[in-house]
């Protein structure tokens, strides 16, 4: 394995992923946006369609580096890629869009290499305004999904919100290692287990 | 701009000059007009590239070229290239008033690129003068 | 330990022998006169200790602990006996353990048939019920929409305080008679109340339809994490990676096994959790995949990274 610690951000267009990377870097975030040229699958001048980029120094000297996916699904291949050797992954849903559990069942199954691997936490933004689904629903379908991660609301412009959501998630992925094999076969590189291919 | 309420007329236009910027290049292997968030406007391919997909793709690569130029204080980005052993692909932006479409040339690898970047520029600079004149005539009050 | 066993247990901590000795024979000959059998145990396993104030704190079911006093004027400390012993003093101390003990297991009755009928309520999808306390406050339960309505909170009293121990002896789960479901309250899903239930069963051990320590595995995220224990997430990430007793996941969390139970009990009902004898599935026969590379496991890297970035997002450890 190689020094690079990376976690990554994805899930719907406008769910906040640039946003909660700006939250915790301690860079500006890095960002790669471009004009949003249809306002109908969500109102916001600028999209991101490449990655955004921010990171965390830790005390070893190490670099903990964020990455955030471009959302629409036609950007999918960016996803792998930007997975490639990840730590793990925030999943963020809006659940003001049309269809959230559509969303969850596609980010899940993009990167169910992760979700198998106890790697992946799903925080819903705006249930505020849009209770609907509830979070018993998202639960409901995840185990439709046969995954089972945590999933628990977040507002990803309080920072206490992203802390909290990556604090489950640190919990969640040495909760797994704790109980993984160590003996050398049963490890599987995420990237292995990605492939190539999205 | 919103790309699936483009008028027809403009679409049109965008496919006749990625049409042309085609005939013109005897290596061309496929010529796309993409916003730069990704999506499809224009394309004619001659191999099984998939337009949309490579749309989406363009729109990543042109916005990581100017980020990286940003990055390393060399200015904007005039465009991006990458050679591979089958061909050679140009992506340059449309110089209009708004950075909203980028022009995509995939050619032979045996292209002169300096052909490849000046009819790639023909049709960036024609794109150009067809948004800002559709640009122009949406935001005059009728 | 289950405090609502019959016997008494009681130990010392920190004591001189001889007191220890004095204290024994003194219980042993009084143990006619308790209105319940009492036995000496291990300190960490007693239910009353008895020690020195100059002792170390002690982990362990305790639920009273008396200190050794030796000064005549703090003779009247509640929780404190005065040395030498008297006779009086330590049979005032086992008897009113005793009547807690009582009271708790008379209780515990009464929580564990409601726990059990809101379960079956629940599993067959019944028809509506009415849950109704002493006060007047009650729930209308709809089973078949797995959905609740109440005269409660927003604002009133909170659903937490619903199975409380001075309120349990006086609910009662009857089907809605003539006077209908009332409609004008807003229904809620069923999972919080089943999750309330569940923890406040926890004093009463494992709900009662699981058997013994039975291996728990997790079939749904229990949601509902945030409404306590306050180890709730930490239990749950633990059961995800691995099916585990009840036993076994509080010795992986560190926490008492009382937290456990609440936890197992509050996911149990709420179906998040399914329960199996612990003979029926091997504990981590589906083991997730790990997702580094084992190397760095084995170099025991991943403990000082999780441990660095929580320090460096300023996490508490």
């Amino acid at each position: 394995m190689n020094d690079d610690l990376k976690l990554v951000f994805a899930g719907s267009m406008g769910a906040g992923k640039t946003t909660a990377i700006g939250a915790i870097s301690e860079i500006a975030p890095i960002t790669t946006e471009a004009a949003n040229t249809d306002r109908t699958e969500f109102d916001k001048e600028q999209t991101t369609v490449a990655m955004d980029y921010g990171e965390i120094t830790l005390a070893t000297g190490e670099k903990l580096r964020l990455y955030g996916t471009p959302g629409q699904v036609r950007f999918r291949f960016m996803w792998p890629i930007l997975a490639a050797g990840a730590l793990g992954a925030v999943i963020l849903i809006d659940n003001s869009r049309p269809d959230p559990l559509a969303d969850l069942a596609l980010y899940v199954e993009a990167f169910r290499p992760l979700a198998r691997a106890g790697a992946i936490i799903v925080g819903v933004g705006r249930m505020d305004r849009c209770p609907r689904p509830s979070l018993e629903d998202y639960a409901d379908r995840l185990a439709d999904l046969d995954i089972v991660v945590p999933v628990m609301p977040a507002d990803v412009r309080r920072r206490d919100d992203v802390l909290n959501l990556l604090e489950v998630l640190l919990q969640h992925i040495e909760a797994t290692w704790a109980f993984g094999d160590d003996g050398g076969d049963g490890g599987l590189s995420f990237s292995a287990a990605l492939g190539a291919g999205s | 701009m919103n790309a699936r309420t483009m008028p027809l007329e403009l679409v049109t236009a965008f496919d006749y000059e990625i049409r042309q910027l085609h005939a013109r290049l005897s290596g061309a292997i496929g010529c796309m007009l993409a916003t730069t968030d990704g999506r499809r406007v224009a394309a004619v391919v001659d191999n099984e590239a998939d337009p949309q997909r490579v749309s989406a793709m363009v729109g990543s690569i042109v916005a990581l070229g100017e980020t990286i130029g940003r990055e390393v204080m060399i200015g904007r980005t005039q465009f991006v290239a990458v050679s591979a052993e089958g061909g050679m692909i140009l992506l340059q932006r449309v110089p209009a008033r708004r950075d909203l479409l980028v022009v995509g040339t995939l050619a032979r690898h045996n292209t002169n690129l300096g052909i490849l970047l000046h009819e790639t520029g023909i049709t960036a600079t024609a794109a150009a003068a067809l948004l800002d004149g559709w640009l122009d005539a949406s935001e005059t009050p009728s | 330990m289950d405090i609502t066993g019959d016997t008494v247990t009681y130990g010392f901590h920190g004591v001189a022998e001889t007191e220890a000795a004095l204290l024994g024979s003194m219980i042993a000959r009084l143990a006619r006169r308790l209105p319940g059998p009492v036995t000496q145990a291990p300190a960490h396993e007693a239910q009353i200790v008895f020690f020195e104030g100059s002792a170390p704190p002690l982990e362990g079911p305790c639920v009273r602990s008396v200190r050794l006093v030796r000064n005549p004027g703090t003779q009247q400390l509640p929780d404190s006996l005065p040395m030498p012993p008297h006779i009086t003093n330590v049979l005032a101390i086992f008897t009113d353990v005793l009547r807690s003990e009582v009271h708790a297991k008379g209780q515990c009755q009464v929580m564990k048939s409601l726990v059990r009928a809101l379960h079956d309520l629940v599993q067959a999808r019944g028809a509506p019920h009415a849950l109704v306390g002493k006060d007047g406050a009650n729930l209308i339960l709809y089973p078949a929409d797995r959905q609740f309505s109440w005269s409660g909170s927003p604002g009133g009293q909170p659903l937490s305080e619903v199975f409380q121990s001075h309120r349990i002896t006086g609910l009662g789960l009857h089907p809605l008679g003539a006077e209908g479901p009332q409609e004008d309250r807003e229904r809620r899903g069923i999972e919080p109340l089943l999750w309330h239930a569940g923890l406040a069963h926890a004093r009463c051990g494992l709900v009662p339809w699981v058997g013994h320590d039975p291996l728990l595995k997790m079939r749904v995220w229990p949601y509902l994490t945030g409404q306590g224990p306050a180890t709730a997430t930490r239990l749950a990430t633990l059961l995800r990676a691995r099916p585990h007793t009840v036993s076994a996941l509080a010795d992986a969390a560190g926490v008492g096994e009382v937290e456990a139970v609440a936890f197992a009990n509050a996911a149990l009902l709420c179906g998040f959790v399914t329960s199996a004898p612990p003979a029926a599935g091997e504990a981590g026969s589906d083991r997730p995949m790990p997702i580094m590379d084992a190397a760095a496991s084995r170099a025991g890297r991943l403990p000082g990274i999780f441990g660095a970035i929580r320090h460096a997002l300023g996490m508490r450890a």
